[in-house]
């Protein structure tokens, strides 16, 4: 079988996105209340944001677009769009930044309640619209699953060089 | 249409809100005439949820039909119907195996959906005038002639009935069986109930609330008052030093100790403290993934300090989760149609809408006698 079949449609890959990256928050927050070193708590917050950029990308490339025209919820998706810019902002603020700052940590946490906010209006409504439209979920899921790849095989050089620069 | 809206922590009104309509062919329009404030309702109210500000509370409802969608066959306008407070579409691969409380469809992304409820979807609750029913001919339990008067009885099988007798199958409770229960609030009592149904030999039912524990004694369980923080050694004592053969957790995470402070490992250590060796625990108590509000350092991130070693050790079992309500509220009903027994005998207050924000004060605080309320959205 092909490993992007394993996905039965779009909203189940998207949302297994949603779940890794809510349990590395999870995980960020129990590492602050346990006083972890800054080098544990980049970690966790560097993949946290890998996560949320291609995540990020791939709604927008391939996911969006077809549930704008599949649903004609406009609305819907220009506000979805509007959180993944609030949310990139956040992102470059944290990359920008060095864990023993004092608040790294609490960026962090605020990056994690937007994201909470977005998920949930995707859970209650785009989800559920697209669903109940006919985009063929089924068939973005396989595009979402190769571009994910493709774009996972490329960040962590990016990664790595932008370690570099703030060490 | 009126309705009970969340504002935020311990703050609940009752409002002019857009009336519930069918959104969809599948849907079921109902007007409620009872529905409970559930304990579950207080992790919401107290904050302790991601409940956004604005929704409607309410997932034990029970009502008459009102207007069907054009894709509904078996439900009639005017049927009365109780709503298990899961909402399934019926198709999913769950719901194709009666476990409807973890819908595929109705929820996407997260397991299982409810009517008002934290993380399980759009829907709104039914402590208001009416309700809007997804998938109705899958979702309305119908309800046989007795039902107006019967009312209290049949609108428990919304949730707690169902709920209470699931903690007795996830612990495998038989006839002849002893039964310990953590928690004498309104599931931990309908778990005793559904203990006795079934034939259990002994049942013991663990609280510190006095007038719960009353309830409890009524069905024909053993009261064990934990205010001294001795209950354990009475079920050991009880059960001739073994353990009781079957366990059920009917509280959750915001248990509490002597003091009233949460203790959120309490109630599951006692359990494995109780059971005996090679028993089985049946979780239906709610826990949590996150609780941020949380004092305690662990149970921030959805943990507790469980005593493994011990469980391990005594070869037990769990199983955990909501409860299907669809897999027992048809056989449930029968039981309060041929007057086996009287779910509402639980009911300490019904009381219309309007005072629900008075009713959730007192039901949060403990008051004593307030064990159940149950809402009349037609009562002025």
């Amino acid at each position: 079988m092909n490993p992007a079949d394993a996905y039965e449609d779009a909203v189940d890959l998207l949302d297994a996105d949603h779940k890794a990256v809510k349990k590395l928050f999870i995980d960020f927050n129990a590492l602050c209340d346990d006083g972890a070193a800054p080098q544990a708590r980049e970690q966790v917050a560097s993949k946290i944001c890998q996560a949320l950029l291609v995540h990020a990308q791939i709604e927008e490339e391939i996911f969006y677009p077809e549930v704008r025209s599949g649903t004609g919820d406009e609305a819907l998706v220009d506000e979805a769009i509007d959180e993944h810019a609030q949310a990139k902002e956040a992102i470059a603020q944290i990359q920008g930044m060095d864990p023993t700052d004092d608040q790294y940590d609490d960026a962090v946490k605020r990056l994690g309640e937007l994201i909470d906010a977005h998920v949930l209006e995707e859970r209650e409504q785009m989800f559920l619209e697209a669903r109940q439209s006919q985009v063929d979920l089924k068939g973005l899921a396989v595009r979402l699953f190769e571009r994910k790849k493709e774009l996972m095989g490329k960040q962590p050089t990016a990664k790595r060089a932008s370690r570099r620069v703030t060490a | 249409m009126r309705a009970l809206v969340y504002n935020g922590p311990k703050d609940v009104s009752v409002k002019n809100v857009p009336d519930a309509r069918i959104e969809r062919p599948t849907d079921v329009l109902v007007r409620i005439t009872s529905t409970n404030i559930c304990g579950s309702d207080l992790h919401m109210y107290e904050g302790r949820t991601s409940m956004p500000p604005g929704r409607i509370f309410g997932h034990e409802n029970l009502g008459e039909v009102i207007e069907i969608g054009p894709a509904v066959d078996r439900v009639k306008v005017g049927d009365r119907v109780c709503l298990p407070f899961n909402i399934g579409c019926g198709f999913c691969e769950n719901c194709e195996k009666g476990l409807s409380g973890f819908c595929l469809t109705v929820n996407p992304g997260s397991a299982g959906g409810a009517y008002g409820f934290a993380d399980m979807g759009p829907y709104a609750g039914g402590q208001a005038e009416l309700l809007r029913v997804p998938y109705g001919d899958y979702n309305c339990l119908l309800l046989p002639r007795d039902s107006e008067d019967k009312e209290n009885d049949y609108v428990m099988l919304a949730d707690i009935f169902p709920t209470g007798y699931h903690a007795t199958e996830l612990a495998g409770v038989s006839p002849g069986e002893s039964v310990v229960i953590y928690g004498a609030g309104p599931v931990g009592l309908m778990a005793a109930c559904a203990s006795v149904l079934k034939g259990a030999s002994q049942v013991m039912v663990v609280d510190t609330h006095k007038d719960r524990l009353k309830l409890a004694e009524k069905v024909g369980a053993i009261p064990i008052d934990d205010t001294e923080g001795d209950g354990i050694e009475r079920i050991m004592e009880l059960t001739g030093g073994k353990g009781a053969d079957r366990g059920c957790e009917c509280v959750g995470y915001q248990c509490c100790g002597m003091h009233r402070e949460e203790v959120p490992n309490l109630t599951m250590n006692n359990l494995v403290a109780t059971v005996k060796a090679t028993g089985r625990i049946g979780v239906v108590g709610v826990f949590v993934p996150e609780d941020p509000n949380a004092q305690d350092r662990l149970a921030k991130r959805g943990q507790i300090a469980f005593d493994f070693g011990q469980f391990w050790f005594k070869g037990q079992s769990m199983a955990t989760g909501q409860a299907n309500v669809k897999a027992y509220n048809r056989q449930l009903s029968r039981l309060i149609e041929h007057d086996r027994v009287k779910p509402s005998w639980i009911v300490s207050h019904q009381l219309p809408l309007e005072q629900a924000p008075e009713a959730y004060e007192n039901f949060d605080k403990r008051k004593p006698g307030w064990t159940k309320v149950v809402l009349k959205p037609g009562m002025r």
